[in-house]
């Protein structure tokens, strides 16, 4: 199908008829935000999901976010900081969260480890950690699997995190035609020479690995 | 312990980017699912036509 005549999914209305009222559910019971911002935020999702139609974006084994032209890093926050009550938020370990900053800057690694991410915890991990230290928020490096990078929904708020993209055992086998192709996309993300510019030469930015299992 | 604050921009922009939907001037929820309806009935979305080529012509070429 040519790129300037791509069909607006009809299937996809129920379900974005689902997402918008639990978002606006959400957002309006804040009392902080109107339907306005509502239908902004909203209607930002769809454009970027139609770009992701027209002209899909396919994630390297490093991918960097996108700032500009679009701000992919914004469009998530504004998004998922409608969602959380900055009243009530408080960040534990703030002393930890200063070391890790510190080692960082110093041009150590740091790996976190977490259990069952979801698609909204960069955005608020980044919210979270802007007030200690913006590079601890805007810099780390997230693993991310299949969905994030092949769901059109999904992709427009991976676009503005740096991902090591790989592909779990759980989903390797979905798709026989495609098994080659993930089995060297992770040996790529994990491959042993470093090549110039690749993730294993970066310094600085932590790493936040999420294991299956 | 810190309380974070909320430093989002108020707007992210698409200023620069190269292609548009009519998603991208929607106010309000009837106009969200106004434009949702009226791009699943016209079955497609188009990109806005760019400027024309110096010296391109309008005619088909005779075979």
């Amino acid at each position: 199908m040519p790129p300037h005549s791509l069909q607006f999914p009809e299937k996809l209305v129920p379900v974005w008829t689902d997402f918008y009222n639990n978002y606006k559910n959400a957002v309006l019971g804040s009392g902080l935000k109107d339907d306005t911002f509502v239908a902004e935020v909203q209607a930002s999702i769809a454009d970027r999901v139609l770009h992701q139609f027209m002209d899909p974006y396919e994630f390297p084994s490093y991918h960097t976010r996108i700032t500009e032209p679009y701000d992919y890093f914004e469009f998530g926050q504004r998004y998922v900081g409608a969602l959380i009550n900055f009243d009530t938020s408080l960040v534990g370990g703030e002393d930890r969260l200063k070391t890790i900053a510190e080692q960082l800057k110093a041009g150590e690694n740091v790996i976190l480890m977490a259990n069952h991410q979801t698609e909204a915890d960069p955005a608020v991990w980044a919210h979270m950690t802007m007030a200690i230290d913006s590079h601890l928020a805007e810099q780390v490096i997230y693993v991310a699997g299949d969905r994030v990078v092949d769901d059109a929904m999904c992709k427009p708020f991976s676009m503005g995190r740096n991902l090591l993209c790989v592909h779990s055992k759980k989903h390797m086998f979905d798709d026989p035609d495609k098994v080659q192709a993930k089995q060297k996309q992770n040996r790529r993300v994990r491959g042993a020479a470093a090549p110039k510019g690749s993730w294993q030469e970066t310094r600085g930015p932590a790493r936040r690995a999420r294991p299956r299992g | 312990m810190r309380r974070p604050t909320l430093a989002v921009r108020a707007q992210a922009t698409d200023a620069k980017a190269a292609v548009t939907t009519p998603f991208a001037s929607v106010k309000s929820e009837a106009e969200f699912f106004g434009t949702m309806d009226a791009l699943v009935k016209a079955g497609k979305v188009r990109r806005p036509r760019g400027p024309r080529r110096q010296g391109a012509s309008r005619v088909r070429p005779a075979l």
